[in-house]
């Protein structure tokens, strides 16, 4: 065995598949994106105005609609819809973002015209049976029983409500809360859709093996020419308003008891930032250095050193407003106080101790590396350039993504992880609150203790 | 099924090394990356009693280091080149596969290479003790602090009789997990980790050449295992023999229905018919047991029903559905099974044929754009059915199911060959 490891051979050229724009009559963008060689094609209309403009009474009522939207329309109910739609081998799916209502298919590139006549029918006129709206309430309040039961996902919620204030959309769940799910009616979702339509410009996106010039054609001829073109644009709420700062004293910690766990989920987390932050790509690159990457700072000494998880991971999650950054793991109960300690550490560790050239080098190599591997497929194409054109950003910024991820410096790895520092810590862990939550107070924490599931 | 104009073959070449290894190879160039996959023929089914749990644990070891890379090392130097990889354990098999930018396909090669001849000598027993915690760990994580995160290990033990090599589930007991030792891992590595008990499969953006001659070069000084043994035998002595009935009472928020069924193996041209009436039944929301359990009678908040091929002995059909707040437990056993054996009595509509042909096809082009999945899928058929050009017939196979074979397909879900498991909240969870 040759002790000596290959170097690379000669790197390829990489480009982000070249986009074109064209706006319709009526004022709807269309961004086409062709693929050759990928005869499975993505379309996604995006409705803007999301779930960040909801109030807490109104919560998760773009959700609903979304759900409902694929119970037919004006030629197709529930159940023709999904025999046309799979008929031309495609699947459609809705979904509401915080930023807008996404109605996207997957389809062969030849049977796309079929496809967008299924989207304009129900983005235009959904049925919204009221016999649907009581179902997708009863499954979605079964389904937050669920999330309850689920040490991750209560977790996870309790952590991202500790973070905003009560008034604050992205504190919630998109999905809805109890009281707000229950308070859903047809008349609230169908006001929903009228603003939807009204809120602003709507934006197409098509990626696959295609002529452009041909599916612009294709969606003028289409149902979808008949989308209003936009209005006057989406009021945006406070949906990233952070909460008050804790009474000073130890660190706060809530344990949600959950009696008999064997693991402890463990969540650290704060306030993040904007995807419109200039420094987006010096947060990647901390967050790959700090639980991003297999050999991160935070997975290697969790897992790799100390044997506590299977796993640790942290990181930022990128929206319009200024989205959480969330530590995760779960860990066997009895090393709970070590785990959660070294967690916390770990996340603060690049002020202390700054990232090394070849922890900044490894960061940026995977990042550019990874770039072309998430792109083989039309559909993460054009879901990425829908989620980029809501927020204002363009094509472009997929085109300078690997040199602004080269450009990221070790300076600018620590500025971030000094802006995280100035925002509230809050901590989170679902376990038997009996064996852990002595230990923790001995440790200096402030813990409250609450059921995991609420009587 | 109608027939249609299909997929271009994959273009697969293949060559062996003379200590046995398996090289295929597909050339594509829709992206500047290629994806680099090896199977082991070697699984959970061939641990020995005492030690389950210990292939998917020889896995996690793999990745600890040999004699040119360091303890961890492996993941992070893919990392560091711009690339992904993962490995799996399942009952027939274990996979090891990267995808990288394609001018770092002779690190990959390499690295593979290094564990293979080498892993020995970066065995220590403060790793083995280390990764111990970490899969007892991702026990804990994935099933047994989980609501239902038990369900599939009470399935196959049900469904496999004491003693057969399926009955045991990979990710083992904590007890045997406890148990192993270096001397395990020694046996277990010299035992079945050699060139000819492996298929190597690079798919992308890659020169063939160049890669017959990396792979010679790395991988041709190891020797060929003269002992490899022959895998236990999987022969299911007797059928299920009439339904097999378990209730767990267990911390979760609503009663949950699994059913689990024995059907052909992975060889058996029969299964390909399994696999439609699976769709048939529970593939999205146009699907029979979606429209009746979750959409008309509202008994379920979801239902789902899957295939999973095995080679010897049964493959198993896996089904589940959560009960409705509200809904009535008997009925939802009972109209689940109802939905199964109308498929039998009754058999698919024609347009039924016509949406699961064109699903079919368009999963398949969805597949092919996929260089991970393409090398993970001609590993597959190498190793487990001899035939990786199986892979340019699966479509084909697939259209070629007529309904009356659907339907035939279906009287697998007859009370017979049926395993039921109810998970229920237990008092004060």
């Amino acid at each position: 065995m040759s002790a000596s490891r290959p170097g690379p051979g000669t790197p390829r050229a990489y480009h982000f598949p070249r986009a074109f724009e064209h706006r319709t009559a009526n004022g709807i963008r269309i961004i086409a994106v062709p693929m050759p060689q990928r005869p499975l094609a993505a379309v996604q209309l995006l409705l803007p105005g999301g779930a960040s403009s909801e109030s807490a009474a109104t919560s998760g009522s773009t959700a609903m609609l979304a759900r409902l939207l694929t119970e037919g329309g004006a030629q197709h109910n529930a159940e023709e819809l999904v025999e046309a739609t799979e008929l031309l081998g495609a699947s459609l799916a809705a979904e509401a973002g915080w930023e807008g209502v996404v109605i996207g298919a997957s389809v062969p590139a030849t049977r796309i015209a079929g496809v967008l006549e299924l989207i304009a029918e129900i983005a235009l006129g959904p049925s919204v049976p009221e016999r649907e709206v009581e179902r997708g309430k009863a499954l979605r309040l079964a389904s937050i029983e669920q999330a309850q039961a689920s040490p991750r996902a209560r977790a996870s919620e309790a952590l991202i409500a500790s973070i905003y204030r009560d008034d604050a959309a992205y504190g919630r769940p998109i999905a809805g809360t109890r009281e707000s799910v229950a308070a859903i009616t047809r008349e609230r979702l169908m006001q929903r859709h009228h603003e939807l339509l009204q809120a602003a410009q709507p934006i197409l996106v098509l990626a696959g093996e295609f002529d452009p010039t041909e599916i612009f054609a294709c969606v003028a001829a289409s149902a979808l020419a008949a989308l209003p073109g936009g209005g006057a644009g989406v009021a945006r709420a406070n949906a990233d308003m952070p909460a008050a700062p804790g009474a000073p004293g130890g660190p706060a910690l809530l344990i949600l008891d959950r009696p008999g766990s064997v693991q402890s989920e463990l969540r650290v987390g704060r306030l993040g930032r904007s995807r419109l932050n200039p420094q987006f790509h010096a947060a990647l690159v901390h967050a790959e250095i700090v639980g991003g990457l297999f050999g991160s700072r935070l997975n290697r000494v969790l897992r790799e050193e100390k044997g506590y998880t299977y796993g640790a991971a942290a990181g930022f999650d990128f929206r319009r407003g200024r989205g959480p950054f969330t530590m995760r793991t779960a860990v066997e109960t009895s090393v709970t106080v070590p785990a959660l300690l070294e967690a916390r550490r770990q996340v603060e560790s690049p002020l202390h101790e700054p990232v090394t050239q070849s922890e900044l080098d490894d960061a940026r190599n995977y990042l550019r590396g990874t770039f072309p591997l998430r792109f083989g497929a039309a559909a993460p194409v054009s879901a990425t350039v829908a989620g980029l054109s809501v927020i204002g950003l363009n094509v472009e910024e997929l085109d300078r993504y690997r040199d602004a991820v080269t450009a990221v410096d070790a300076a600018a790895v620590t500025q971030v992880a000094l802006d995280l520092s100035h925002e509230a810590e809050r901590i989170v862990v679902v376990g038997d609150a009996a064996q852990i939550a002595e230990p923790l107070r001995a440790e200096g924490f402030v813990v409250t203790v609450k059921p995991a599931i609420p009587a | 099924m109608a027939t249609r104009q299909l997929l271009a073959p994959l273009p697969i070449h293949e060559k062996r090394l003379a200590n046995g290894l398996r090289i295929i190879t597909v050339v594509d160039r829709t992206a500047p990356v290629a994806a680099v996959n090896i199977w082991y023929h070697v699984g959970s089914k061939d641990e020995r009693p005492g030690r389950t749990g210990f292939a998917h644990l020889f896995e996690h070891l793999m990745f600890q280091g040999s004699e040119n890379v360091s303890k961890a090392e492996h993941l992070s130097l893919v990392e560091s080149i711009g690339g992904n990889a993962n490995a799996t354990t399942w009952l027939d098999r274990t996979n090891y596969f990267a995808t990288v930018p394609a001018e770092w396909v002779d690190l990959i090669l390499w690295m593979e290479a290094d564990r293979l001849a080498t892993l020995l000598s970066g065995l220590d027993q403060v790793n083995l003790d280390n990764q111990r915690d970490v899969v007892k760990n991702e026990k804990r994580s994935s099933y047994d602090n989980q609501p239902y995160g038990t369900a599939y290990l009470e399935i196959f033990a049900l469904a496999y009789p004491v003693g057969h090599p399926y009955h045991h589930p990979t990710i083992g007991s904590m007890e045997d997990l406890d148990a192993a030792s270096l001397e395990d891992v020694r046996n277990f590595f010299s035992t079945w980790y050699a060139p000819n008990n492996a298929v190597l499969t690079i798919v992308g953006d890659i020169d063939e050449a160049e890669i017959y001659a990396s792979v010679e070069k790395y991988f041709g000084g190891i020797p060929a295992s003269p002992t490899l043994p022959a895998h236990p035998d999987l022969t299911l002595a007797q059928p299920l023999s009439g339904e097999v009935r378990k209730t767990v009472m267990d911390k979760v928020p609503d009663p949950r229905l699994h059913l689990a069924f024995r059907a052909p193996v992975l060889a058996d041209p029969d299964l390909e018919a399994v696999g439609i009436a699976t769709q048939i039944l529970a593939s999205g929301r146009g699907s029979r047991l979606y429209r009746r359990l979750v959409r008309d009678e509202q008994l379920a908040q979801d239902v789902e029903l899957s295939l999973l091929p095995f080679v010897g002995g049964a493959s198993l059909i896996v089904g589940g559905a959560t009960l409705r707040p509200g809904a009535d437990q008997d009925r939802l056993e009972r109209t689940f099974i109802e939905e199964l054996e109308r498929l039998a009595s009754e058999g698919p509509t024609v347009v039924e044929m016509q949406r699961v042909a064109a699903l079919v096809e368009s999963s398949e082009l969805a597949e092919r754009t996929d260089l991970e999945e393409i090398a993970d899928g001609i590993g597959m058929y190498a190793t487990l059915l001899n035939d990786p050009e199986r892979i340019n017939r699966d479509l084909e196979l697939a259209l070629a199911v007529t309904a009356e074979q659907v339907q035939r397909a279906a009287a697998l879900f007859a009370a017979e060959n049926r395993v039921v498991l109810w998970y229920l909240p237990a008092e004060g969870a």
